[in-house]
């Protein structure tokens, strides 16, 4: 069917005839209809009119001052590297005790290797101490645990490899999951310019 | 010493300039200016009428994308970005004077013969016949007086698609609103400024 030539130029025909011209439709109903031709005619004076308007330049010195005002990129690249005076102290004091402790270390082992005799004599004692110190809280430990009331659950949950592997898979989830959680607390914010 | 390969930057897209913007390469933040110091400065000045002030928006405006290149998204259009930035910037301050509109006699603001001068709007020569170019001049004042009448939305609108050309697309991108809006917006301006300018010929 033929579009009626009688309806009066739509809002779509009137922006479609800047793109594509002027289609059969309109041009036989602005032939017949004086309103219309007028408001065509008016309409691409306008149009024409409007994309011959001059563009304005600014002046020449906008470069200079813009590029004068603008931290490179290189430069934020490096500032954002460059660690904080809490960090810098930080990193200080690590590398101080890590000194200390190796210092100590070393010249406790240069001691130790001058004077076999007494090295011997100082750690013989302390050594027996310390070991029967922790084999008895390891004991305490166990009993302690063994004792509990969900311990029969868990033992039960882990008493073969196809029991505990969902709790397997359920703690490596969760392992995960912190880690990205704690990823996402500790990244700093992007510096967002609009988008 | 090694020296960084010559670019011909007349040759990349706006995408592969951004890049070696991001890369700090200063020639890349003079290619984008270079590019986009006329339509931006246009654009605003169009919205602003005032040569001082948009020159400092303008500046503003390069400022701002500029120190912000590493937070570009290149699924984007460069052109979206800068100029959404520029016309916001003219918006705000279009809202803060209050929406006032200006004549082509000069900002109402002007208050000195000097300022009242700077802020006339002065056409630009043409390669045309004087009578032509008396017409066509004629029909560029009564338009641009014309356009200065509309809601800052429809200018944006009017002005980005039929004085710098862009697509209804990267308007609606732009505007940040929808294809159909950009439209209806457009179509009313041209029909406020078809009114106006029917009256004047009327005159």
């Amino acid at each position: 069917m033929a579009p009626d030539p009688t309806l009066h130029v739509s809002a779509d025909e009137l922006d479609a005839l800047h793109e594509q011209g002027l289609s059969t439709r309109v041009t036989s109903h602005i032939a017949t209809c004086p309103p219309c031709r007028q408001l065509v005619a008016l309409d691409l004076r306008l149009v024409a009119g409007l994309s011959t308007l001059p563009t304005w330049d600014a002046s020449p010195t906008l470069a200079a001052r813009v590029l004068g005002r603008l931290t490179p990129a290189t430069d934020r690249a490096v500032v954002a590297s460059m660690p904080s005076d809490r960090e810098r102290a930080a990193r200080r004091r690590v590398i101080i005790a890590g000194l200390l402790t190796g210092g100590g270390v070393a010249a406790g082992f240069t001691w130790a290797v001058l004077n076999p005799a007494a090295a011997q004599g100082l750690a013989g004692p302390a050594v027996t101490e310390v070991s029967q110190a922790l084999w008895l809280s390891l004991q305490g430990l166990v009993a302690n645990t063994i004792e509990q009331p969900w311990f029969g659950t868990v033992r039960d949950a882990l008493a073969s490899p196809t029991r505990a592997l969902p709790y397997l898979v359920g703690a490596g989830v969760a392992y995960a999951l912190t880690l990205v959680g704690f990823r996402r607390l500790l990244t700093s914010p992007a510096t967002d310019a609009g988008w | 010493m090694s020296h960084p390969t010559p670019v011909d930057w007349r040759l990349l897209t706006d995408q592969e300039v951004v890049r070696h913007a991001v890369a700090g390469r200063e020639a890349a933040y003079r290619e984008l200016i270079r590019r986009y110091q006329r339509p931006v400065f246009s654009l605003v000045y169009r919205m602003v009428r005032d040569r001082e002030l948009a020159e400092d928006l303008t500046q503003e405006t390069f400022v701002k994308v500029l120190n912000a290149i590493d937070s570009y998204r290149p699924e984007y259009r460069f052109s979206s970005w800068i100029f959404k930035i520029a016309n916001n910037a003219s918006i705000d301050h279009l809202r803060r004077r209050g929406l006032d509109t200006l004549s082509l006699d000069g900002s109402p603001h002007a208050e000195t013969a000097e300022a009242i001068e700077a802020t006339t709007l002065q056409l630009g020569d043409t390669a045309e016949s004087p009578l032509e170019e008396v017409a066509n001049r004629e029909l560029g004042d009564q338009i641009e007086a014309a356009i200065n009448t509309l809601r800052p939305e429809y200018r944006s609108c009017i002005i980005l698609r039929h004085i710098e050309g862009r697509p209804y697309e990267e308007i609606a991108e732009i505007l940040e609103l929808p294809l159909g809006t950009v439209k209806t917006y457009i179509h009313r301006a041209r029909n406020e400024l078809r009114i106006l300018l029917a009256d004047t010929r009327e005159d």
